[in-house]
């Protein structure tokens, strides 16, 4: 089933893309989609490098190995640049981007108002399950 | 306490923790973040990023080289102090403890596999129609991305030799470019000034770099998946952050040559307005061998990178969504897969045990 969803999903958006070259909406399909990778990629990093920063003084060691913060902080500026740019120039990526999300967020919904619960009791959604925590 | 061998997140193997084998050295995981990293993007987009440039398009590789590099080394020092957490989606939720956020990350690295998906399959359509020109080009796109989600279900995907064989070729068709290259200038015929030129049609410069760079980027994702193997991984907070850092840099400097060697050998706008560009760089016929053999050869390579970068997504795809309908955010039906399947959280125990196993019988 997921597999079939997922496939789906990209061949939903391949047709998208032929679908507006047919209409005359002339779009570099290659493009496009490596752009809407490219804003959904920039955005994890640069929460990351925001996660190591806020996990600066936790679970530390002798043997912890730390990154140098000035080029953290370089890192996030870069990747917002990119981020910034990236929609600047193809703000129509956006449209692209937003219909994703909505298709998680109805997946949620979806889940949140049909679904069974398959989380183990205990755990709120997105903990982790294992029990080796470091 | 050892886990079952089915839990969602666990990252200890079948056995235990304790049974878990530092097997994997400094050297192995430089090789496996290189070929990580060493994706089909170059083979894709290069063309695009040629546009966006001008000749001067290798710098764009070089700055996207850079911030990526920047970012791994954060993924660097969470995967040394969590190495049993691997995962943004992981680390955002210990670090923000917030459930919409944590929700939010997890949905964007799902739809990124899904562009990314797209983007490739239409990349792999361009270099097929070399070979073979008859079908639609959305009839060969469509098809491939069907192709893949069976060769998922069926579970070639565990092949771990599959997809370094799959690697292999993916390294190899970049070699024939840069040797294309050497071949190039050692006969005489390159124009160095190509390198610093900028057409950019009136924009300034920097702009035009950062619009490659954003293309470039797409190149240099994948190191973020050397995180499952940091278990692994032998004195993994030395030997972890400086095979990151050095498979990276590698890549890079590959990615820098070989848009090089395009910008010497092909015009700038040919490689802007074709679709599959790195093919042209064959089709200049610098090389003492038959062009046609060798476009209808580079064209298998190309499709066998972009394959194995699909297959890894479209795997990506399948534990994302595993792991959000485990976790109630999905529904459960995506859920419902057999007791053998791993966490979706890019866990995957068996996967680096065999590469450990791969490299020292290869030695």
């Amino acid at each position: 089933m997921v597999r079939i969803f997922a496939a789906a999903v990209v061949c939903g958006l391949l047709l998208a893309g032929w679908a507006l070259n047919t209409a005359g909406v002339g779009i570099d399909v290659v493009a496009r989609l490596a752009t809407v990778t490219v804003v959904f990629t920039l955005f994890i990093y640069a929460l990351v490098i925001l996660a190591a920063l806020k996990l600066r003084g936790h679970d530390e060691d002798d043997d912890t190995f730390l990154a140098s913060t000035p080029l953290l902080i370089l890192g996030i500026v870069g990747n917002v640049v990119l981020l910034g740019y990236v929609v600047y120039d193809d703000p129509f990526s956006l449209l692209w981007v937003a219909a994703l999300l909505a298709l998680g967020l109805a997946l949620f919904v979806i889940e949140h108002f049909f679904g069974k619960r398959d989380r183990p009791t205990g755990r709120g959604p997105g903990e982790p399950t294992t029990t080796k925590e470091a | 306490m050892a886990d079952s061998t089915t839990d969602l997140d666990s990252e200890v193997g079948p056995y235990g923790d304790s049974d878990l084998k530092r097997s994997i050295t400094g050297r192995l995981l430089f090789f496996y973040v290189l070929g990580d990293v060493l994706g089909s993007g170059i083979y894709v987009l290069i063309g695009l990023v040629a546009g966006a440039v001008g000749g001067a398009f290798w710098i764009a590789f070089a700055v996207g080289v850079t911030v990526a590099t920047i970012t791994g080394l954060a993924y660097a020092e969470l995967v040394t102090k969590y190495p049993q957490a691997a995962g943004a989606a992981l680390y955002v939720n210990k670090a923000f403890r917030n459930r919409p956020l944590t929700f939010l990350i997890t949905v964007c690295m799902l739809s990124a596999s899904f562009a990314a998906a797209g983007s490739l399959a239409t990349g792999f359509g361009s270099y097929f129609a070399e070979v073979w020109a008859l079908p639609p080009a959305l009839l060969v796109t469509l098809a491939f991305i069907i192709v893949l989600a069976i060769v998922n279900f069926v579970g070639i995907t565990e092949s771990v030799v599959a997809n370094m064989l799959m690697t292999f070729v993916e390294i190899a068709g970049l070699l024939i470019v840069m040797i294309i290259g050497v071949v190039y200038v050692a006969q005489g015929n390159a124009d160095f000034g190509t390198l610093v030129d900028f057409s950019t049609g009136g924009e300034s410069p920097i702009f035009a770099i950062i619009a490659g760079v954003a293309l470039a980027f797409f190149a240099m994702t994948g190191f973020e998946n050397a995180a499952n193997v940091a278990e692994e991984t032998i004195n993994p907070a030395k030997t972890f952050p400086r095979a990151l850092v050095g498979g990276m840099i590698a890549a890079g400097v590959i990615y820098v040559l070989v848009a090089m060697t395009a910008a010497l050998t092909v015009p700038t706008k040919t490689l802007a307005d074709s679709d599959a560009a790195l093919l042209e760089v064959i089709k200049a016929g610098i090389l003492p061998v038959p062009v046609g053999i060798m476009t209808i050869l580079f064209a298998v390579i190309a499709m066998v990178a972009i394959t194995n970068t699909t297959l890894v997504a479209v795997v990506t795809q399948s534990r994302i969504l595993y792991g959000m309908a485990k976790e109630d955010v999905v529904p459960g039906v995506f859920g419902k897969i057999h007791a053998a399947r791993r966490s979706p959280w890019f866990g995957s125990s068996p996967r680096p045990w065999c590469v450990g196993c791969c490299w020292q019988d290869g030695r």
